[in-house]
């Protein structure tokens, strides 16, 4: 029996120890394993949605490009509202991560006003959208029949980001109702929750990058 | 570039960063001046991704615009990942495991290609 080896076991392994993942919690390893699966049903969509270009002849129509039927001055709006977001959000994991709790509290409430704002942008745009005439299965607009899946595309890729910011607003209530008891800045690893909901946001935020550009612009 | 010191200093932005945390840290933050920076080029690359549609407007002229667009939403996406969501300051394996999704876009590329090679001889 040689003790001298046993003393290690007494020591707790910390997240610094992982020889792979440094500092990263578990939490933030979990919460990036569900981004990549989570990017990559936005991925398959995306996929379906290229091929889709690739098989029409004319995408929305003869003479129509996306840009001529979409609103593409509120949504570039929008997208920079999302990019503004996501700079108040890194800026309240760094007010968590020095313990400051008022700032942290502000910036997760600026960031919660922007989701709330894309959301609103949104809700306008498929209002006007609907009232124009396209829906998930038709699509007659300005006097051009468009592509019969034009209509299904456009409403399941944005609506399903939709959800994932209504999802991501919702989640960024309940930590902020942590900061505001002061949960997220007491030092150490306790700012992480701060984290995890900042890379889900920024997910959201660079989802819509790409479906900004595949669905609006290309 | 003749006067760059290091070798991997291919972004002057970092240097802030790196001077706070030390070569030695992996997880030394970045400034909010960095945090700036990027929030001003991402403003300025969605400004020139909606010129783009508006230059490139013919039908002659669509794969430069596709092209472009797609560079464009790519360095966007890939500046938030590195720098907002610190993939820039974490370990290889959690670069990996962010990388994933990533193979959606080789599919795509494969795939596409082939339909549309598939529509020239159909």
């Amino acid at each position: 029996m040689d003790t001298s080896h046993a003393a290690p076991t007494a020591h707790v392994s910390t997240p610094a120890d992982d020889q792979h993942f440094g500092q990263a919690t578990g939490g933030k390893v979990g919460m990036w394993m569900f981004i990549a699966q989570d990017g990559m049903a936005f991925g398959g969509l995306l996929l379906a949605y290229g091929l889709m270009r690739v098989w029409a002849d004319h995408w929305p129509a003869a003479g129509l490009k996306p840009t001529n039927v979409l609103g593409i001055g509120l949504t570039a709006v929008a997208t920079f509202v999302l990019i503004c977001s996501s700079v108040s959000m890194v800026m309240a994991v760094q007010a968590a991560q020095h313990s400051r709790k008022s700032a942290t509290t502000m910036w997760l409430s600026l960031t919660i006003l922007g989701g709330l704002s894309f959301l609103g942008i949104q809700a306008y745009e498929y209002t006007h959208l609907v009232k124009e005439g396209l829906t998930l299965t038709n699509g007659y607009v300005h006097g051009h029949e468009l592509h019969p899946l034009f209509g299904a595309t456009f409403f399941v890729v944005t609506g399903f980001h939709g959800a994932h910011v209504t999802a991501g607003v919702i989640y960024l209530t309940c930590i902020l109702f942590g900061a505001m008891k002061g949960k997220y800045t007491q030092g150490g690893l306790s700012y992480s929750p701060v984290e995890l909901v900042g890379l889900f946001w920024h997910f959201v935020d660079l989802v819509w990058i790409l479906v900004f550009t595949f669905i609006y612009l290309l | 570039m003749s006067a760059a010191p290091h070798t991997p200093s291919h972004d002057p932005h970092a240097a802030p960063a790196g001077a706070h945390g030390g070569h030695a840290a992996p997880h030394g933050h970045p400034t909010t001046s960095t945090f700036i920076t990027i929030w001003l080029v991402l403003g300025f690359l969605t400004i020139v991704e909606l010129a783009v549609p508006q230059v490139y407007d013919a039908e002659w002229n669509r794969h430069t615009k596709w092209v472009l667009l797609v560079i464009l939403a790519v360095s966007k996406a890939t500046l938030v990942g590195l720098y907002f969501m610190h993939l820039k300051w974490e370990r290889p394996w959690l670069k990996y495991i962010a990388l994933l999704p990533a193979y959606m876009g080789v599919a795509a590329v494969l795939l596409m290609c082939e339909e549309a090679w598939r529509g020239t001889v159909m």
